[in-house]
């Protein structure tokens, strides 16, 4: 029966894929003709496209009657933030205090106040008139100690991990506002995740499995059996997230794809082995997005989201499915995000609602208030005032965004998002590809600055959630082994770019490729094997060959002891151990491609970055100078494994810029030597190689 | 005299032409291995050993063969005056210090100077004069001790150590200082060269001069016996010292020594029961802790020895070229790696090699290189960024203060901060790290009281802000200890939270927390200290300079011990002084020198006569002096 109802799944979805395909086309063509009737917009500058809102992180209390978020602070150099709270009963905001070194904060769960993670030690905040911030626990970062889990108890408290030295195990501790450390649990293992049960009792610890022998299962235990043993047990790759354990009815309420191919809501009967979907995406397109709302006191879901074209919402209970509807009639479906009061207030507190979709230049903030089914925005006025000290983009400035699917050689469907420039004809616009990062990761519908820098240049820009992409079901991210590099991975990428100029969406002259990290691979990729395609290449933090990068970062992983998940690598992009496989695997790797590269490539990389090590990125820059091609190679001397700050984001973002406007033609904002001074010395001091010509003004 | 002279000459030239052979050696290797001229503490303390352990062993060598027994005889009775004798031997010894010595170094500066582009100056062959003079002074030491009757004129050796100098001065002053040291020594060598070798000094200058060069020495012995007479004592009696729970104690300032951070806040909020104490004290122990140097570095003196730099060149770590620091131009020189010049770096930033530098290119003051790439100045920071062959003006001081520490960074807080002669000013330590950029100021903490007088200071880290705590013996004035904790919130506000006052830097009795003022009061205490200040800016506090003799508090109970046993000193002298018989007009003199120089005087006294067994033969009449 299991196997036919598959069956029965697949063949629709083939079926279907045509017609998809053909509606979308259909609003490709309407979406071209509208942006090219849009008012054009004027060049503007990078920092003004860049540059985020000032307010961030806003919380919304658990008991909903407050809402907390952050603010910068003076000039952005001296990195202070100051930590407001805005009471909704009486519409006023007042802030709390002015902080520098912290990294997140999180709500007690009563409501009293908020924990704050300094790194090395964690502080609370009482939010009563004259409460101060102040420490309450320290934190030996080097034995990663860690806040590791919210509290569900309801008392003013918050779960960290500690670690016993002398039994050489980590334990978990309920760390209270007042201070107080309560054993909650030693932990046999190194688990990755915590759940609670509603009086805040240990229930569910979930870990990988780290026996050598092993596959890395992920593994669910119950916290509160004297024995351990598995309540549960996915394979390396399913995604299991428990969201509830129903002790009497011996089940588990999971987010997985076990047994299925995306990710949807299921109850998962322990006695019986048996999965029963609760609820899967209606467009039977896109996994179970994070944020799934449950009563706490039954478990019962309330509130689902999935994201495939973009974010949408669904209530699971009909009170909430009505209100879900409402607000949705009121500020369209799409890129909403829900933050909900504790689930036994759920309809008498207010709701915060923030809406991130690709029309508006920021975030909106909305209350609903269920009772009375009013909508407001309350924070309206306090962002604009905070924002007013910065020019950000307007949304009229921004450039159209929406999803496409396009079918490959190998009969599948594939969804990218498009984002055209406004007022610009669009056969002759030059196309960038942008290929996100991961791969195991994805292109969203929200705003994305770089791509509308791009977009303000004049550029169409295309980012596809290719195969190996996440969000779009087990299939989908994991039918593709071994295939990276020139394979099947490049081609679904490079099939988009074909479908878009087949529909008359940029020249064919006029073609780029980008990306960071895997990003750069399918750059180097995209130059070495399709090189009468692509004009030029940007290629940020590039692994050049996927193998041997993968090898070097788990063993660097292992050496500073951090939690290693290879079993993905190894089974989708090669088995290094295995040293046959491994060098059949680098021969289609964009290393041993370099001599087939034909068209500019400039690249960035950070001296530090433990993920892809400079010296690889030097290597390859070095043969392709050897073999003469036009390379240019900037070495961030600071950098990880991206830009970090925001002068080396702005030598990152004009290189990219420089790159397309001198062989796509696009715009650009000049280089000012007198006025851009730290952005001319940061490129003429790191850049080390420079054959494209990307240093001339 | 010359033939003497020759004598002396020929007999040691050998050693001294191989030590020197055997020095230019060892400057040669080091020129191959390391820039020559770019002395750290290591090279400048290895120096300082060999010269004066070569003048030291060498004068003991030489005089002491002289004046084994047939040996002195036969030098004295020459026909030859004693001035003459000792012109012959101390002029051939010198020459061959010098050869042996300061020459080799002497000639490497030459060398360099004419034909290299390292920077060599005045300041450099200042270095070479010290050598010779540490050298020399060392020689008339050794030779004074050999030959001197006075079993304690080894103590000189203290007066040597006060000439060296490891802080910021003039090299006019440093020179002048040394040679008066080295002339005290001459002076002592040449009067202690006489045919009777058991006698004493006789004149009262020479008696002066040879009780001043061993007060140091003596006034240092003097407080150190308190090991003997309080701590050793104690020990056997008490077992060891349990000073915590000495009544005292917690209004000491050792108390603040075995505080851990938390303790330190409680101890200080206690004193006005601050409304914060109890959240502070909890959170101080939860915090990450960091340590501030807060010690006065003072802003180095143009000419001064090149040794005392802090670091003579900045390296560019791509190129390997060397920007070398010229206090004759104020400003760096370039040498590329083959030592071709390859321009200069200036307050404007780079400037070609052909160019001609103006005034507006030098630094106003001599600057201070840090960490490789930074430069600091009286008020000014920059940075250098040698691809882009340019310098950046990171952080400016207003009008009225200049630096008084070095940039300090913590990277685990991400924390950057400078002392300045007002406040402390604080950074974002990436921000610090970011070329081009002028960096933010994120805390202006305005200081309430000097630094340099309370030398220890730390920070915690808390949620909203940093807590600052400084404590010193000198904190309310000198020799009055004190603390006190700072709370500089990131909101902008700073405030002192409270301050403590101890009644006394640690439990020890007054007696002996000050024995080194009242063993010496006025020449210790007094006059070697403030030459020691001199030199040594860096280790110790404003109350050693002349200009605060006024500001300096003891104990009156100590006033009065200094003055009781300055007395006691003169009365014991003049006791025993009538006892050995001396002369009435030494009788009178080392009274009153010991009325000055006090309880380390009276030991000078006891090291410069012969009084040992006067109890036993009352009726007997020594010869004075003798």
């Amino acid at each position: 029966m299991k196997r036919l109802s598959r069956q029965l799944a697949g063949w629709l979805c083939c079926a279907l894929m045509p017609v998809m395909s053909y509606a979308v086309q259909t609003d490709l063509h309407q979406a071209v003709a509208q942006a090219q009737t849009m008012k054009p917009v004027p060049l503007l500058k990078r920092e003004v496209v860049l540059k985020g809102s000032s307010v961030r992180e806003i919380q919304l209390s658990p008991d909903g009657s407050k809402i907390s978020y952050l603010r910068r602070e003076g000039a952005p150099g001296r990195k202070l933030s100051s930590m407001w709270l805005y009471d909704i009963k009486n519409a006023e905001t007042r802030k709390l205090f002015v902080f520098k070194n912290i990294r997140r904060s999180i709500w007690s769960p009563d409501g009293s106040g908020l924990f704050l993670d300094l790194g090395h030690s964690v502080a609370y905040s009482g939010i009563a008139p004259g409460d101060k911030p102040r420490l309450i626990a320290k934190l030996d970062t080097e034995a990663r100690e860690k806040i590791f889990a919210r509290d569900s108890s309801g008392h003013s408290s918050v779960i960290i991990r500690r670690w016993n030295d002398d039994k050489k195990q980590f334990a978990l501790y309920r760390l209270s506002s007042q201070s107080k450390e309560t054993l909650l649990l030693p932990l046999e293992n190194e688990y990755s995740r915590l759940l609670l049960d509603e009086k805040g009792r240990p229930d569910v610890l979930m870990s990988q499995n780290q026996d050598p022998e092993g596959e890395e299962e992920l593994m669910i235990f119950d916290a509160q059996a004297k024995k351990q043993k598995p309540l549960w047990q996915c394979d390396w790759a399913d995604e299991c997230r428990v969201l509830y354990f129903d002790r009497k009815g011996n089940r588990l309420l999971m987010a997985t794809n076990r047994g299925g191919d995306l990710v949807r809501l299921v109850w998962a009967n322990m006695n019986t082995g048996a999965l029963e979907v609760v609820h899967q995406d209606p467009l039977n397109f896109a996994d179970l997005s994070y944020g799934t709302e449950i009563v706490k006191a039954n478990g019962t879901p309330v509130l689902v989201s999935y994201h495939g074209h973009s974010r949408l919402n669904y209530g699971l209970t009909e009170q909430m499915d009505e209100h879900v509807k409402f607000i949705e009639g009121q500020l369209g479906r799409e890129m909403l995000f829900f933050h909900l009061p504790d689930t036994a207030r759920l309809y008498q507190s207010h709701w915060l609602v923030m809406q991130g979709n690709n029309r508006q230049a920021k975030a909106r903030v909305y209350l609903y208030h269920p009772a009375s089914k009013r909508l407001t925005r309350p924070l309206k006025n306090i962002i604009d005032q905070a924002d007013s000290e910065q020019q950000m983009m307007f949304d009229d400035q921004l450039a159209p965004k929406f999803s496409i699917h396009y079918p490959t050689s190998d009969g599948y469907s594939v969804q990218g998002y498009l984002t055209l420039p406004r007022g610009t004809a669009i056969k002759e616009a030059p196309l960038v590809v942008k290929v996100h990062g991961g791969p195991w990761a994805r292109v969203n519908d929200g705003v994305d600055r770089g791509t509308q820098l791009l977009a303000n240049r004049g550029y169409i820009v295309f980012e596809p959630n290719f195969r190996a992409s996440k969000g779009f079901g087990k299939k989908h991210m994991t039918s593709i082994k071994h295939d990276y590099g020139d394979g099947r991975v490049h081609k679904d990428i490079t099939e988009g770019v074909l479908y878009l100029l087949d529909n008359g969406i940029g020249d064919k002259d006029k073609v780029g490729i980008i990306g960071h990290s895997f990003g750069g691979f399918s750059t180097l990729t995209g130059l070495a094997v399709t090189p009468e395609l692509y004009k030029v290449g940007f290629a940020g933090a590039p692994p050049t060959d996927m193998g041997r990068s993968a090898k070097l970062y788990y063993r660097f992983q292992k050496k500073v002891n951090s939690s290693l998940r290879s079993q993905l690598m190894k089974q989708l992009v090669v088995d290094w151990e295995d040293k046959k496989a491994l060098a059949v695997n680098s021969l289609k790797q964009p290393m041993n491609l370099v001599d087939k590269i034909t068209k500019p490539l400039v690249m960035w990389a950070g001296k530090n970055d433990r993920r892809v090590f400079i010296v690889d990125v030097n290597d390859y820059a070095t043969k392709a100078e050897s073999l003469n091609k036009k390379i240019s190679l900037f070495v961030d001397n600071t950098a990880m494994h991206s830009p970090s700050g925001e002068a080396a984001r702005m030598v990152y973002m004009y290189l990219m810029e420089k790159t397309l406007a001198m062989h796509l033609g696009g715009k650009l904002q000049a280089l000012d030597k007198a006025q851009d001074k730290q952005l001319y010395r940061n490129l003429q001091r790191q850049m080390k190689m420079d054959h494209v010509g990307v240093m001339g003004l | 005299m010359f033939d003497l002279f020759n004598s002396e000459l020929r007999r040691y030239l050998a050693y001294a032409l191989g030590l020197m052979t055997a020095q230019l050696a060892v400057w040669g290797f080091v020129y191959t291995q390391q820039p020559l001229l770019e002395f750290g503490n290591n090279e400048n303390i290895g120096t300082m050993f060999f010269s004066c352990g070569t003048g030291l062993i060498f004068g003991l060598v030489q005089y002491g063969l002289h004046r084994l027994k047939n040996r002195w005889a036969w030098l004295v009775h020459r026909p030859l005056s004693l001035a003459q004798i000792h012109h012959a031997l101390f002029g051939a010894g010198s020459l061959l210090l010098l050869i042996a010595v300061a020459w080799p170094f002497f000639l490497v500066l030459l060398l360099m100077d004419g034909f290299t582009n390292e920077v060599v100056e005045w300041r450099h062959y200042v270095y070479a004069i010290e050598m010779g003079l540490w050298a020399l002074s060392s020689y008339a030491l050794a030779s004074y001790v050999a030959l001197s009757a006075n079993k304690g004129a080894i103590a000189g050796i203290g007066l040597l150590a006060i000439g060296i100098v490891d802080g910021v001065f003039s090299p006019a002053l440093i020179i002048t200082v040394q040679f008066l040291i080295f002339a005290a020594f001459y002076y002592l060598s040449r009067r202690v060269l006489k045919p009777n070798l058991g006698e004493h000094f006789k004149s009262k200058r020479e008696i002066f001069i040879a009780a001043l060069v061993m007060q140091p020495l003596l006034g240092g012995l003097l407080w150190m016996s308190q090991i003997l007479m309080y701590q050793l004592p104690l020990l056997l009696i008490e077992g060891p010292p349990q000073y915590q729970t000495h009544p005292d104690y917690r209004n000491t300032m050792s108390m603040v020594f075995g505080l851990e951070a938390d303790e330190f806040v409680d101890e200080i909020l206690k004193q006005n029961n601050h409304p914060q104490r109890e959240s502070l004290v909890k959170q101080v122990a939860l915090a990450y802790e960091g340590r501030i140097k807060t010690q006065l570095e003072p802003q180095p003196l143009r000419g001064q020895p090149f040794n005392i730099d802090k670091a003579h060149s900045l390296t560019d770590p791509d190129t390997g070229n060397r920007w070398l620091l010229s206090h004759n131009e104020m400003v760096l020189r370039g040498l590329d790696t083959q030592g071709e010049i390859i321009g200069y770096l200036g307050a404007k930033g780079f400037i070609g090699k052909d160019a001609q530098l103006t005034d507006k290119d030098r630094f106003d003051s001599v600057p201070v290189l840090l960490m490789g790439r930074y430069i600091k100045t009286g008020d000014r920071l920059f940075m250098v960024d040698f691809k882009q062959q340019y310098l950046s003006d990171k952080f400016n001081l207003p009008a009225g203060e200049y630096f008084t520490s070095q940039l300090q960074i913590d990277e685990k807080v991400g924390l950057a901060l400078m002392i300045s002669n007002k406040a402390i000013y604080t950074f974002d330590a990436r921000q610090m790290r970011e070329y081009d950029e002028q960096v933010e100021t994120v805390h202006r903490i305005e200081l309430y009281k000097p630094l340099a007088d309370q030398p220890y200071s730390a920070f915690s880290e808390l949620a909203d802000g940093y807590l600052l705590s400084f404590y010193g013996a000198h904190y309310y004035g000198h020799n009055r200890a004190g603390a006190a904790l700072v709370y500089a919130k990131h909101d902008g506000t700073v405030e002192l939270l409270g301050e403590k006052a101890f009644i006394r830097r640690s439990p020890m009795p007054d007696w002996v927390n000050h024995m080194d003022f009242w063993v010496s009061p006025l020449v210790k205490g007094y006059f070697f200290s403030y030459i020691n200040g001199l030199f040594k800016p860096s280790r110790t506090y404003k109350y050693v300079t002349a200009d605060n003799v006024g500001e300096r508090y003891y104990p009156p109970d100590i006033v009065i011990l200094a003055i009781f046993m300055a007395f006691v000193s003169a009365l014991v002298t003049f006791l025993l002084a009538r006892k050995i018989h001396l002369s009435q007009s030494q009788t009178v003199f080392w009274t009153l020198l010991n009325l000055v120089f006090g309880l380390s005087g009276l030991f000078a006294f006891l090291l410069m006569n012969h009084w040992w067994g006067f109890w036993r033969r009352p009726a007997e009449k020594l010869p004075a002096g003798a």
